[in-house]
This record gives structure tokens, sequence and C-alpha cells, in this order.
């Protein structure tokens, strides 16, 4: 099957369940690492998403952050199911390989998967907020 | 011209159901006949009628004005989705609302049976998995697969005797991948529905691998699922299951139990509708089974 490959990091929290962190390169290291620290396992770098059950090594995406620098503070914005699916589509390679077609794996990204755009200044708070998401 | 197939039909009045309910807003899953044979059959293989539906029991009250405005009228007049012992209402497609029987009924479930999560939470983890699927040239939604895999046991389970549960178990259990597995038990973790998925899984004896080599093996199976998948009468699962209730709703069961309202009654045996004598005939024959149940499961016990 070919697989939605995107920009993104994956990241298995205690539950099994995977996030999906993307966005601003730097922020996403940071912030990827600073959730390690936390407990979680980092899955993959450019992670490879199964179109059809949105698993990326076993863990199923119920997660997806999307991540943009700012000066201070930290803020949360929910995406919209189409803004998420978008974010995603926007982010990965080789689309028109996808099993199944792009559009149904976008669509059911956006269905299944929550969003948030997130801004931070500091990867620790940041990584904070999204286990909070998560949880 | 030529005629339109009862299946045609079938299809054409699911679509119907999904499409009044997608027009006002409210989600609605198929779950059953048409998400199993179109998945595990081969056109034409399976037959499939009566429609169910899965909906969050906030959705019940708006769907049931809109099901009941259209085409469709309650099978049990009187009875309430929120007081029925059921997790189910029936309604029965009745196009020209004059109580001639159209193609088929309507179960609208609230919640199903084998999933302890709440049905609110449970319904929208299976609202989330959607998958989007034609009938009759319509747009509706049925379950992913984990879920179908997941219903489709606990409803073995809950009718381990059913001709069609059964072959559709069999064909899970011929199909289903490990990985399929995995899922399905995780979401089974989700929807609190592991112990009666364990119960359904092992209704085939070829199903022993399974249970042994996943997260199976260390479930146990509750008293009241090892007497409903062994066929033990609705008394005695009744009785298992009170016990696994708090103070408050096991009063509220008993009650509802020991007194059901009159279209329960005319439910269970419909000739109780003819007259206020055929009603009370009624009450006696399920006392009468009650007690005879009841004798029965304290020797089951005793033995």
């Amino acid at each position: 099957m070919s697989a939605l490959v995107t920009a993104g990091t994956a990241l298995a929290g205690p539950d099994g369940t995977a996030a999906l962190v993307c966005g601003d390169p730097t922020s996403t290291e940071a912030v990827s690492a600073a959730l390690v620290t936390r407990g979680c396992r980092l899955l993959e770098n450019g992670a490879t998403v199964d179109p059809g059950t949105l698993e990326v090594s076993g863990a199923e995406v119920v997660l997806l952050v999307v991540l943009t620098p700012q000066p201070d503070g930290t803020a949360v914005r929910p995406m919209s199911a189409g803004e998420a699916a978008y974010a995603v589509g926007s982010r990965a390679t080789g689309l028109s390989e996808v099993d199944g077609g792009p559009l149904p794996a976008l669509a059911r990204f956006g269905r299944r998967v929550r969003g948030f755009a997130l801004s931070s200044a500091d990867p620790d708070a940041a990584a904070r907020e999204v286990l909070r998401l998560w949880a | 011209m030529t005629s339109v197939s009862s299946r045609a039909w079938a299809e054409l009045v699911h679509a119907q159901v999904g499409v009044l309910l997608a027009e006002a807003g409210l989600p609605c899953l198929h779950i059953k006949g048409p998400t199993v044979a179109t998945w595990l059959y081969d056109e034409g293989e399976r037959s499939w009628g009566d429609i169910d539906i899965l909906l969050p029991p906030s959705a019940m009250d708006a769907a049931l004005d809109v099901l009941l405005s259209s085409t469709f009228s309650l099978r049990d007049e009187g009875l309430r989705w929120r007081t029925s012992e059921d997790h189910a209402l029936t309604l029965w497609h009745d196009p020209h609302h004059d109580a001639t029987y159209g193609n088929g009924e309507l179960d609208v479930h609230h919640r199903f049976p084998g999933i302890d999560a709440d049905p609110e939470l449970a319904f929208a983890e299976l609202w989330r998995r959607r998958e989007p699927h034609r009938l009759a040239g319509y747009d509706v939604w049925f379950p992913d697969l984990p879920s179908r895999a997941l219903l489709l046991v606990l409803n073995a389970a809950r009718d381990p005797y059913g001709a069609k549960p059964r072959e559709d178990l069999r064909r899970l259990l011929a199909g289903a991948s490990a990985d399929d597995w995995r899922r399905t038990i995780d979401l089974a973790r989700r929807l609190r529905a592991l112990d009666a998925l364990r119960a359904g899984v092992e209704l085939e004896p070829e199903s022993q691998d399974l249970v042994a080599s996943t997260a199976l093996a260390d479930v146990e199976v509750s008293a009241a699922w090892r007497l409903r998948t062994s066929g033990s009468t609705r008394t005695a699962v009744r009785l298992e299951e009170l016990r696994r209730l708090g103070p408050l709703a096991k009063a509220r069961a008993v009650a509802g139990w020991v007194v059901p309202s009159p279209a329960i009654i005319r439910m269970r045996d419909p000739r109780a509708a003819d007259s206020a004598w055929a009603l009370a005939r009624g009450y006696a024959t399920r006392y009468r089974q009650g007690v005879r149940e009841l004798r029965h499961w304290v020797r089951e016990r005793r033995s």
C-alpha cells in the first residue's frame, strides 16, 4: 500500500495512540524532543501514515499539531476537519501515489484526527500543551 | 416495465433513512445488514432487509421526530426508548401511514449491547471512525472495518443461535489478519467491550488460537455473557447483570422488570393490544414465565 508520507514527526503516547507534529522545522524538532523527555516515544521523522487505518508504525494518529513560532506566550486554535486535511496534504509528498487516491485519505484524516494550530515561543510549554490536547 | 427487486427496495429505504437524518443534521451510522453483506459476502450472497441504525442518545428524540413525520411509524405504540428495556426502538416502514406494512422494520439503536462505555461517548468514537458508502446512489455512513468487526462479534454474542450472525462470525474469523484483530481489540478496549468481544469470538472453536495469541487471553468473560452465549434464559442473564449495577440502577431495573409498562407487554405479545382483558393475560403470561425462568436459574446455580 502506498502511504501518506508527511513532513511531520510522529510520536506515540502512553495510551498507544500517535500524534503528528508538523509545521516550522525548528519548532517541530524542539517540541518533539520535549515530548520525548515527557515519556512519548519517537516513531518517525517524515511520518509514513497508512491511508486506510491512519497508523504510523502500528499506532493510530489521533492528534495533529501544526506549530508556528511566536515571540512570546502560547496560543492554541482548533482546526476544522478541512483545515486539518489541508495541513497534512500540503505537507505530504507523492500524494498521487497514495493507495485509494489522496482525497479519500485526506478526508479520512480530517474526520478522524483532531487538529490544532499551536503557536509558542517555548518548546516545553508547547509540549505541555500537546499532552493536554492529547489527553 | 421491469419490477424492482426486494433488495433494491430495501436499499432505497436504507438510503432514505440516511438522507432524512443527514438533512436534519443528525449523525447516523448504518450498522449490521448492508455493512456486513457488502464486506464479507459476494453480491447477492447474504440478504438484508430490515434497517439498523445507531445514533447517539442525544439525537434520539430529534431523529424519531424526523422519521415518524416521514414514512415510518412506531411498531409498538406507547413504547418509549428511554424507558423500554431494549437497546433500540423499532419503527416500521409505513409509507401511507395506514399501518400497511412497507419495506421492513427500522431498528433505531441508542446503544449497542456489549459496549459498556457511556453510549454517547461510544457513539462519538464510532462516528469519528465512520467511512462514506453509497446505497441506492445516496451517500450514507458505515462504521470503519474494525468497528464493523467489533459490532459483528457482539451481535453474534447476543444472538448465538442466529444463522446469519454465526455465518458472519465464521467469515470474519476466516478472513481477518492479526493486524485486523489488533485494531478491533484496541477499539473494544476503548469502548469497554472486551468482555463481550471475547465471549463472541469464543462461539467458534477455531478462535482458540486467536484468543491465546492476543490481549483477549487476559480478559475475563462475565457470568452474564457466559450465560448469554450459552443460550441461557433472559431472566438468568438479567439476574447476573443486576449484580453489576449500582443500588439506584438496580432498583430502577427491578422496578421496570416487576412492573413493566403496558407498551412492553404489547411489544412482547402483540395480542395483548386487543383488550384490557388480553393485556391482563399478557401480564400473567409474563409473570408465569419469569417465575419459571427464576426457578430454572436457581436450579442452574445450585448445580
